[in-house]
């Protein structure tokens, strides 16, 4: 633990870099630090290493230099199982849910406390009774209310129902940092509000920092503290949303600003609601 | 094209074909390829005409099958079924690990990864026949070999189909898993498992009807079973015997058969 650092700096980045194979690196020299309880979103087209930055932050992707630190502790300095025990407490959801479909909702909840489930428990798919207790409060508390729901199959939800099942896994975590990696970009215009109140909801409530990528302007301005925007791996605006102004964005998106709404409207890849 | 195919003489001379000197050499060295194999095999329309009879006279003297023969087969089919099924347990167990160490993406290392590869590739390519007579000399007469040369051939088909199998799931939820703190084994367990369990089943049931049908030929080189007295029964020349073996055999096959496709829809 660093004493002289900020009592409530929560994730801090400095100099990290990843480069795959021989190309120019994903992304390049970032310095970062997120308070907690902090809303960031990072903002860019794709491809700009949103998803490569947010993979660093819990050595999902193992960063090529540099220094990532969550909650105080340095992530490349901790052994496998430490590391494994520092994600327990980052929670993560996902574009695509990453579900197991052929499991139980239940199922897939209880699946975000397998890195505290025993040996002998994980072998016979036996979670424990206070597991169960914990995966039901986490599906209320993501908006699945209905019980029936708990025993069908992940692949027969809606694609809002399977984000908020995602929630629900990574709740029972019980995360002090969420990861989000374009956590609305397979859903419906009505649902992705719904999920993002959802997000915001549950970081207030709790005091958690939200790390999240996002590709949508209005949606990101609407609910971020703090935007972050990428290009080509580096840094290019960090500050409150108010001070994102059009010419700003225009050097993001290298586009002009009115056009990149008009974008978002035309990619509903997902019809069926709740 | 609303008006339909119009044809003008210069797109039909262009599609039609021509003799090269190159067709010529393609076609000289098929025609050469052909003539060496039928010299090779021996193949001879003379001696199958002239041999006809004496095909004849075999299929006679093994008609009518020789139905009292029936009872003292129950105990070699018996034992064809207790091949197929022991060789294919223990083979689909063991195929497991094998699987999970040949699959690029869970495999702990690519130096693990590439020689269980190769060993799973001289387990399939050595064919069962052959790996039943080495065990024969290794272990003696018996159904104990017939199992042995099973397990491995199995080992290393199930293995391989599995290895892909695995390599072929969504990473998504593995990733997931991971990312919540699970270790590399908690990941395969929940992450992958339930994706490949049912391509698994099913090919532990396909290659146990497999595996019977193996253990028949495997009869022939002495592993026991249905093939053996088959085997036996046709170098002592009693045909009527074979017949009622053959017989037997095909049942047995026809009703293994149906009950596995039974289990597959079941399952899957």
């Amino acid at each position: 633990m660093n004493i002289e650092a900020d009592q409530t700096t929560m994730v801090e980045v400095r100099n990290l870099t990843k480069a795959y194979g021989s190309s120019a690196p994903a992304i390049e020299d970032i310095s970062l630090s997120f308070k907690k309880g902090e809303f960031i979103v990072l903002l860019g087209p794709s491809g700009v290493g949103k998803s490569t930055l947010l993979r660093c932050l819990n050595f999902l992707v193992r960063p090529t230099s540099g220094i990532v630190k969550i909650n105080g502790q340095e992530l490349g300095a901790l052994s496998k199982k430490g590391l494994l025990q520092a994600r327990h407490h980052i929670g993560m959801i996902f574009q695509e849910f990453n579900l197991v479909n052929r499991m139980s909702v239940l199922m897939n909840v209880m699946c975000g406390r397998l890195g505290t489930l025993g040996t002998w428990r994980a072998l016979t798919y036996n979670f424990s009774p206070e597991d169960h207790e914990a995966a039901v409060r986490a599906l209320v508390r993501a908006g699945l209310e209905d019980q029936e729901l708990y025993l069908r199959r992940a692949d027969t939800l809606s694609g809002g129902q399977k984000q908020r099942v995602a929630i629900a896994r990574m709740l029972i975590q019980e995360p002090k940092v969420i990861l989000a990696d374009e956590p609305i970009a397979s859903l419906d215009v009505m649902m992705r509000a719904q999920i993002m109140d959802l997000i915001k909801d549950i970081a207030q409530r709790d005091g958690l920092t939200v790390v999240m990528s996002l590709h949508q302007l209005d949606v990101a301005k609407n609910y971020a503290d703090r935007i972050i925007a990428l290009a080509q791996g580096q840094v290019t605006f960090d500050g409150p949303p108010n001070e994102l102004t059009d010419a700003v964005i225009e050097r993001v998106f290298n586009k002009p600003a009115d056009e990149i709404d008009e974008e978002q409207t035309v990619e509903i890849t997902e019809a069926p609601a709740e | 094209m609303s008006n339909g195919p119009v044809l003008n003489e210069a797109a039909l001379r262009a599609g039609a074909f021509k003799m090269t000197p190159l067709r010529m050499g393609v076609m000289l060295i098929a025609v050469g390829v052909y003539w060496t194999s039928i010299k090779g095999t021996e193949m001879s329309i003379q001696e199958f005409v002239t041999g006809f009879p004496a095909i004849v006279d075999l299929l006679r003297q093994m008609f009518p099958p020789d139905w009292a023969y029936l009872k003292r087969l129950g105990w070699p089919v018996i034992e064809t079924l207790q091949i197929g099924i022991i060789s294919t347990v223990v083979a689909s167990i063991l195929a497991l690990p094998m699987a999970f160490l040949a699959a690029k993406n869970v495999s702990p290392h690519p130096i693990v990864y590439l020689p269980v590869r190769l060993f799973l590739t001289v387990c399939r390519g050595v064919s069962e026949i052959i790996w039943a007579l080495l065990f024969v000399v290794a272990v003696g007469l018996g159904p104990f070999a017939g199992v042995i040369a099973l397990i491995i051939y199995c080992v290393g088909v199930i293995g391989k189909l599995l290895a892909e199998a695995v390599e072929a799931v969504d990473p998504g939820p593995l990733e997931a898993m991971s990312a919540a703190g699970a270790s590399r084994w908690k990941v395969f367990l929940y992450g992958a498992w339930p994706q490949v369990l049912p391509l698994y089943l099913s090919y532990c049931l396909y290659y146990w009807d497999h595996n019977t049908r193996q253990a028949v030929v495997l009869g022939f080189v002495g592993a026991g079973g249905v093939g053996y007295a088959l085997f036996f029964n046709i170098s002592t020349y009693y045909f009527e015997k074979a017949m009622m073996a053959m017989i037997v055999l095909v049942l047995m096959i026809v009703v293994i058969d149906r009950f596995c496709l039974y289990l597959r829809q079941k399952i899957i």
